[in-house]
C-alpha cells in the first residue's frame, strides 16, 4: 500500500497545505473598521433602490408561487397525483347535467343538442334520465307545453350511443314511444336506445 | 334497501374534489359490504385514468331503474370497469374518454377486441364514438358481430359520413322494433346507403348478395 496516510512525506505535505496563511492583524482592523462605517452615499441611492425593488419582487413572486400551488392542490385540481381531466359541463337549469367523462381532443366535446319529448297529460313532474347524466333525474327536468300535454327537453349528448328514457314524477321510468328499446346487457331491464353523430 | 348501500358507496367514492361536485348520489343505507366493493372499483377505475361515469350511470340505472339486487349491481359494476380498460388497450394509442365509453358499450354487446381496434385503424384519427355506437347498436339488434363489424368498418372505409352511419343504426333498430329480422333490415337498409357511396368493400355487397339471394344483384 502506498496511500497517502501511509507515507509520511505526502502525509506532511498535505498539513502544510491545509494550514490556513497567517493574517496581518493591521489589515484586518481596517476592514472590519471600514465595513462597520460605512453608509449609503447619494451616489449610491439609485443601486441601492433597485436592490431593494428587487428584493421586494423576489418576495413578491415568491408568495404568488406558493399562493398557486396551495390553490392548485386545495382546488382538486390535481387528483391521486394525476392531472384531474377537464370537464365539459353543460347548463341546464336548475341544475348542471354531469355529462360523460371528460374529453381528451377537441373531437370529443362535441354536444349535439337532442329535444325529448313526451306526452303525459296526468305527470306532475318528468325528467330525461341516462347514461348520459348517469341517470339522475335532478339533471335534466323537462318543461311542460302550454297546453299540458307535451313534457320536452333539449339535451346536450355526446356522439355515440346513448340509453335513456323518462322518470315520471320522480318514480316511474317510461319509455320513449317514438324510438326503439334496448335491454341493458347487464341488468336486463329494457331502456330507450339512440344514436348521436357529430353534425 | 339494496340500492341504497351502493349509492353511498359512490358517495365515498367521490368524495375527492372536482368528482363528487359532478354528481351527486342519494344518501342511502344498507348492504356494507356491497358498498365497500363498489367504492373499491369506482376508485381503482379512477386511479387507472379511466372514466368513471358509466360505472356511476350503471349503478344508479341498476338502483333508480333496473332496481336490481346488490351483488348484480356491484357486478354489472365489475363488468363496465373490465370492459372500459379493454376498451382502452384496444383503441389505443389516444382514445377519448367518450370512445372508451362507447367502446365498452359495445363490447357489452358482443364485440371484441379486435373488432375495436379494426374501427380505431378505420377512423383516420377521428372520433370513433358515432362508428362504435352504430356497432353497439348494431349488435344489440341481432346482428352477429362479424357482420356488424365488417359492415360499419367498410362503410368507414368508403368514406360513409357520421350522420349516414348513425341513420344505418337507428334505422335498422326500428326496423328490428317494428318486427323485421336483424339481418334483413341491416341489408334493407344498406341499399340505400351503399347507392350513395363509392364503390368499394367486399362486406357491404356480399351482404346484400347474401340476402337477396340467387335472384338478387349480382356481386361485382
Amino acid at each position: 500500500m502506498t496511500g497517502p496516510e501511509f507515507d509520511p512525506l505526502v502525509h506532511r505535505a498535505m498539513e502544510e497545505l491545509r494550514r490556513l496563511p497567517s493574517f496581518d492583524p493591521a489589515a484586518v482592523q481596517r476592514v472590519v473598521r471600514a465595513a462597520a462605517t460605512a453608509r449609503v452615499t447619494p451616489a449610491d441611492e439609485p443601486v441601492a433602490r433597485a436592490l431593494r425593488a428587487r428584493r421586494r419582487w423576489t418576495v413578491t413572486i415568491g408568495l404568488a408561487a406558493a399562493a398557486a400551488i396551495v390553490g392548485f392542490v386545495v382546488g382538486g385540481a390535481f387528483i391521486g397525483g394525476r392531472p384531474a381531466p377537464t370537464t365539459t359541463s353543460v347548463a341546464l337549469a336548475p341544475q348542471p347535467a354531469p355529462m360523460r367523462e371528460a374529453a381528451t381532443s377537441a373531437a370529443d366535446v362535441t354536444l349535439v343538442p337532442q329535444q325529448f319529448v313526451l306526452e303525459n297529460r296526468a305527470a306532475r313532474r318528468v325528467s330525461v334520465v341516462g347514461d348520459f347524466n348517469t341517470w339522475n333525474p335532478a339533471s335534466a327536468p323537462m318543461t311542460r307545453s302550454s297546453d299540458g300535454s307535451l313534457w320536452s327537453a333539449i339535451v346536450p349528448l355526446t356522439p355515440g350511443r346513448h340509453v335513456y328514457g323518462f322518470m315520471v314524477d320522480d318514480s316511474v321510468f317510461v319509455l320513449d314511444p317514438r324510438v326503439s328499446k334496448v335491454r341493458d346487457p347487464d341488468l336486463g331491464k329494457e331502456s330507450s336506445v339512440l344514436i348521436v353523430g357529430r353534425p | 334497501m339494496t340500492g341504497a348501500a351502493l349509492c353511498a358507496a359512490l358517495c365515498a367514492a367521490l368524495s375527492r374534489p372536482g368528482i363528487a361536485q359532478r354528481d351527486t348520489m342519494p344518501p342511502l343505507v344498507g348492504d356494507r359490504e356491497a358498498s365497500a366493493e363498489l367504492a373499491k372499483i369506482v376508485s381503482a377505475t379512477r386511479d387507472a385514468g379511466l372514466p368513471i361515469d358509466p360505472i356511476l350511470a350503471k349503478v344508479r340505472y341498476g338502483v333508480s331503474v333496473a332496481h336490481a339486487p346488490a351483488p348484480r349491481i356491484v357486478a354489472a359494476a365489475r363488468m363496465v370497469a373490465s370492459r372500459l380498460e379493454t376498451a382502452r388497450e384496444a383503441l389505443a394509442p389516444r382514445p377519448t374518454s367518450n370512445d372508451i365509453a362507447v367502446g365498452a358499450d359495445a363490447l357489452a354487446y358482443g364485440a371484441t377486441r379486435e373488432a375495436l381496434h379494426a374501427v380505431r385503424a378505420a377512423s383516420r384519427d377521428q372520433s370513433v364514438a358515432t362508428p362504435l355506437g352504430v356497432l353497439a347498436q348494431l349488435l344489440a339488434s341481432g346482428v352477429p358481430a362479424k357482420r356488424a363489424f365488417e359492415i360499419v368498418t367498410d362503410l368507414m372505409k368508403r368514406g360513409a359520413s357520421g350522420p349516414q352511419l348513425v341513420a344505418l343504426g337507428n334505422d335498422v333498430n326500428a326496423d328490428v322494433a317494428s318486427g323485421a329480422q336483424a339481418l334483413a333490415a341491416l341489408d334493407t337498409r344498406l341499399r340505400g346507403l351503399t347507392a350513395v357511396l363509392a364503390p368499394g368493400g367486399g362486406a357491404v355487397g356480399a351482404g346484400v348478395t347474401a340476402v337477396s339471394g340467387p335472384t338478387g344483384p349480382k356481386k361485382p
